[in-house]
């Protein structure tokens, strides 16, 4: 079943540029996708959408076959957007209290608000730093957070914009290992990167976006070979003619 | 972003942290607006009452103290200016420097006023979560009439919560200017601008992600209100605080 139907989407900025140019794309429930492309491709742009944070010039994006248009407070639950720089998604003065903002939000019971913290943070291993200010977590752990913080939502999706950008291994191992926990848990992965080395081989879907279309899609088998004619480096195995290994190992 | 300010919550179970939000709040006002009226015996009261909060918070005073350096600084300006500018009995003859006795007696009542309000609210701010400090604003707006208490407390909260975020865009500008030898410009006006327009520029991009991050996560004008309660201690404070500053203002 696909949870994400993406039909004929175009959107126009306000200052006249196109964004996306009738992007069409169906994503399975549960499957890992990755977008990939250069900058300015409009990874970002079509993520956006998948929330409602930008809505649709033309076309229409349905999620769980609901439309996102007419549906946003719904499309906010169902689609956990983690955004590129955690220090601006982080609002809440402790690790506990960032968490319970998107539950609060959605006017639930005070204990289940506790409930579903206490979960997002033992599912992202951060129960220990419940009292610390999230500002002076470590770049892995606020990103780790931020998807926490969407993860206290219950959503079905989750959409993450660059969510290795700026990270230094150890960094990266700890969100990588926490997006792969959360997809065992059959959460639905949408992530963008523009290096496609580190998450090539745990994707089941990848899509290359170029001057806001979909350029190709498909398996990874399918698409790896074809990155370079598009802006994206190929993995360094599949250069060599060898089959690509994970980053965690 | 290691780097934060005394204007940042910090976790703890001190005395401070544990009263209620609300009356942490009527007492910042009753004190600030006494401060403002106060003479000097008032002055030493409140002071007492600020060094007070200082020790309990006693892992912090440094804190607080070294994100004053700059404000003191200012103190000294002001206080300065206020000695120079009052009219009275000179302290010392000389024209390029005319200190007067009135001047300096009203320049350090004001900066020692200045300074136990600034005072108070770092206090305030590091002992308050900012949903606590939301909740308790969202409840006293309430009552008046065509505020949105919801919206309105939103955003003070928010100011107080970026306001390390901002200190640290500024600190990041200038470590980038003074690594293209910024310090080299004396003027004190091109460096400002060299500093404003990034950090504007810097500061309505973070506001724009900062809408939508709120936005992706649901924020609207209802949530879950958090349970505030306050105990005999809580209101024994807001009496002793009140009495003080009753004290203080009655003749």
């Amino acid at each position: 079943m696909h949870i994400i139907k993406i039909q004929n989407l175009s959107h126009r900025f306000s200052g006249g540029s196109l964004g996306l140019d009738n992007v069409n794309l169906n994503i399975r429930e549960g499957s890992f996708t990755v977008i990939t492309g250069e900058n300015g491709s409009g990874k970002t742009t079509l993520l956006k959408h998948l929330n409602g944070l930008l809505l649709p010039t033309s076309g229409s994006v349905t999620i769980a076959g609901k439309s996102v248009s007419t549906n946003l407070i719904e499309s906010r639950q169902l689609v956990g957007f983690v955004f590129q720089n955690p220090d601006l998604q982080i609002i809440g003065e402790t690790v506990f209290e960032d968490v319970a903002f998107g539950p609060r939000n959605l006017c639930l019971h005070p204990q289940e608000v506790q409930r579903r913290v206490h979960e997002a943070l033992s599912d992202l291993n951060l129960l220990a730093m419940a009292d610390r200010r999230p500002h002076l977590l470590s770049g892995g752990e606020k990103r780790r957070l931020a998807i926490a913080g969407v993860l206290a939502m219950n959503p079905r999706v989750l959409a993450l914009d660059e969510p290795f950008s700026s990270l230094d291994y150890p960094g990266f191992k700890q969100v990588l290992e926490q997006i792969l926990a959360l997809h065992r848990k059959r959460h639905t992965i949408v992530l963008t990167s523009h290096d496609i080395e580190k998450v090539a081989v745990h994707a089941e879907h990848l899509v290359i976006m170029k001057n806001g279309k979909v350029a190709l899609e498909g398996p990874p088998d399918h698409v790896i070979p074809e990155l370079e004619h598009f802006g994206v480096r190929k993995p360094c195995p599949s250069r060599w003619g060898k089959p690509l290994e994970s980053w965690l190992t | 972003m290691a780097h934060l300010t005394g204007f940042s919550y910090y976790h703890g179970n001190t005395l401070l942290h544990r009263i209620d939000i609300r009356i942490k709040l009527l007492s910042f006002i009753l004190l600030t607006l006494t401060t403002l009226a106060a003479d000097t015996p008032g002055l030493l009261l409140i002071s007492s009452m600020a060094s007070a909060a200082l020790v309990i918070l006693k892992d912090r005073i440094f804190r607080i103290f070294y994100e004053l350096r700059f404000f003191m600084i200012f103190l000294i300006f002001i206080f300065i200016i206020q000695s120079i500018s009052t009219p009275g009995s000179s302290l010392f003859q000389h024209r390029l420097i005319p200190f007067t006795w009135e001047g300096i007696d009203l320049g350090s009542r004001l900066i020692w006023r200045m300074l136990l309000i600034v005072l108070f609210s770092m206090v305030l701010v590091s002992t308050s979560t900012a949903s606590e400090t939301k909740e308790a604003l969202k409840r006293f707006f309430r009552p008046v009439p065509f505020i949105p208490e919801e919206r309105l407390a939103m955003m003070i909260t928010l100011m107080i919560r970026f306001i390390p975020v901002i200190l640290e865009q500024i600190h990041e500008i200038q470590d980038a200017q003074r690594a293209r030898c910024v310090e080299k410009k004396k003027n004190p006006f091109y460096r400002i601008k060299y500093l404003a327009i990034p950090l504007f520029r810097e500061l309505f991009e973070s506001a724009g992600e900062l809408s939508e991050a709120l936005e992706s996560r649901c924020f609207s004008e209802k949530s879950t209100p958090i349970t505030l309660s306050s105990s005999r201690i809580d209101w024994l404070i807001l009496a002793f605080v009140l009495s003080g500053c009753l004290v203080i203002l009655l003749p």
